[in-house]
């Protein structure tokens, strides 16, 4: 099977204002197939976050050298123009990122925005995207779908707003949704409900996922291979369950600490 | 006696309220942000709250320090209730009960050098000369583990987890009895939270320092505190040890938010099926 996404050898290099480059990704190579979710994992600085802005081409091109390439259906991200990621970006990739009260515009209708992702993709009538939007807003747990379709960012809480943000990466159906830190500002509560729904897309839709998150328990749930990258390498890849029970190296089995449960897990490591 | 001599802080019977307006129509409505807390730190010990968004920690925290004033109930301090001290009469309770927050770029001033932001609780309290308060400075710099040689540089000019120590060692500047820590390490990632955690545990057994550690991670309270409180709905659901709290959890919310997350070995054995 042909992979979707193929990324060979991704290097970025911060460029600074004085001394040497920073290297935020190296030689970075690894596939994304269909239908599977790829977990990244890996703690802050590592360049969890480049990677995905990168694959997106969000990178300020003046501040940041990119090498190598991302092959998707056989054209390389990399080099496409502005004009040409902009076709792609929430259409074919999708970005959801760590928070959603940020990526929401405050005085505008949350539905109305789901809405103009689709408007500004295709050639459909507003009415049309109007319709599919109430119709994902159902999708993403969020009912009565009318009522949420007018509600501002301010009147949802932080889980209701990753669920629209959700929703507006969905609507175009996306081949790849980057998933950055997608519940790191959420409860356990509500992070567990999260992982439930993207589970459920992910099996429903057949969608591929680049998931980035440092919880091991959501990588558990929901990955299927994991990347361990450590200052902008990736360290080491693997199945699930190749990488938390037979790893051996100490940066994964530090990044793979469960929380702990009963009286006899809670000993200082 | 001496039990009660070494309690720095007990909270009776707090309760906190807001009033809102609704948009549009603009009538008032009351919010109850949290009702009769009781809530106990001894000396050298650390408390935790643990409880989902909104469920009253933060505006716990601000009551208890005394940066909002609670309706009810009382807040003993060194044998008195503080709870109504205004001004003057509550310098001795602030120089011993010190708040850290979670978002160390907006809680620090963007325009005074790291030096003058950790000795500015000294200049507040009229401590020592302005050549004594920065050589203070300078030495809780090293101690929170910052370059002295950074003194003069502004907050903005370090990075999220340099900047919380600043916030520690601003703290700490007065030498607290108590230090509330509110999602303080929250924002950071795992190295660094690991690299805190270890700053605090030893300024604890340095200086029998309490802490309350607000948070909503049960990762980072297991690691890190000795009793724990659940909060739910603007009340104290369920407060016992750590160990206890974990293993025997007896509150159906306390179960509901150990469960939210299946172990990780569930998960797997789910995954591999």
């Amino acid at each position: 099977m042909e992979p979707i996404l193929q990324v060979r050898h991704l290097t970025a290099r911060f460029l600074a204002h004085r001394g040497a480059p920073q290297c935020a990704l190296d030689d970075v190579t690894f596939d994304i197939f269909s239908g599977e979710v790829v977990g990244l994992m890996g703690e802050s600085g590592a360049g969890k976050t480049t990677l995905g802005l990168a694959l997106l081409g969000l990178h300020d091109k003046e501040r940041v050298a990119l090498s190598g390439s991302a092959l998707m259906h056989g054209q390389d991200l990399l080099m496409r123009n502005e004009r040409a990621l902009q076709k792609i970006r929430g259409s074919k990739i999708s970005l959801i990122s760590q928070e959603p009260g940020l990526a929401l515009c405050p005085v505008r209708r949350v539905g109305e925005q789901i809405a103009e992702v689709m408007h500004a993709h295709g050639r459909r009538s507003w009415k049309e995207c109007r319709a599919q939007a109430e119709g994902w807003l159902n999708r993403v747990g969020l009912e009565p779908p009318a009522r949420y379709f007018a509600a501002y960012p301010h009147q949802l809480s932080g889980g209701q707003l990753q669920r629209v943000v959700l929703a507006q990466a969905l609507i175009c159906s996306p081949d790849l949704l980057i998933a950055d830190e997608p519940t790191a500002a959420l409860d356990a509560c509500h992070q567990a409900q999260f992982v439930n729904l993207l589970r459920e897309f992910k099996s429903r839709l057949g969608l591929a996922i680049l998931l980035i998150s440092h919880t091991p328990e959501i990588q558990a749930s929901l990955a299927d291979r994991l990347l361990i990258m450590r200052a902008g390498r990736i360290v080491e890849e693997g199945g699930l369950h190749k990488i938390f029970h037979a790893s051996c190296e100490p940066y994964t089995r530090a990044m793979l600490r469960p929380i702990p449960r009963g009286a006899t897990e809670y000993v200082e490591p | 006696m001496t039990a009660a001599a070494e309690q720095v802080l007990c909270v009776r019977g707090l309760a906190k309220s807001y009033v809102q307006r609704r948009a549009l129509t603009s009538a008032k409505y009351v919010v109850h942000a949290f009702t009769d807390v009781n809530l106990a730190v001894d000396q050298g010990d650390t408390l935790a709250i643990v409880g989902e968004s909104g469920a009253g920690k933060s505006s716990l925290a601000r009551c208890v320090a005394l940066l909002e004033r609670p309706d009810g109930g009382e807040i003993c301090h060194g044998g008195r209730n503080v709870a109504h001290l205004t001004g003057r009469d509550l310098l001795p309770f602030r120089r011993e009960v010190q708040l850290m927050f979670q978002d160390s770029s907006s809680a620090l001033n963007p325009r005074i050098s790291a030096a003058e932001l950790i000795a500015e609780p000294l200049l507040v309290q009229g401590v020592g000369t302005p050549a004594r308060r920065r050589e203070r400075a300078l030495d809780l710099m090293r101690a929170v583990g910052l370059d002295p040689e950074s003194a003069n540089k502004r907050p903005l000019e370090f990075s999220g987890g340099q900047r919380q120590r600043i916030a520690l060692a601003r703290a700490l500047a007065l030498e607290p009895k108590l230090l509330i820590l509110d999602e303080a390490l929250s924002s950071l990632d795992v190295a660094h939270q690991e690299a805190m955690l270890g700053l605090l545990t030893d300024l604890q057994a340095e200086h029998s320092l309490a802490y309350i550690h607000i948070s909503h991670d049960l990762r980072l309270v297991s690691r890190f505190a000795r009793q724990v409180a659940v909060m739910h709905n603007g009340k104290i659901v369920e407060q016992s040890t750590a160990e206890e709290l974990f293993a025997r959890p007896r509150h159906p919310y306390t179960q509901q938010l150990l469960d939210a997350m299946p172990p990780l070995e569930v998960l797997l054995l789910e995954r591999s099926a």
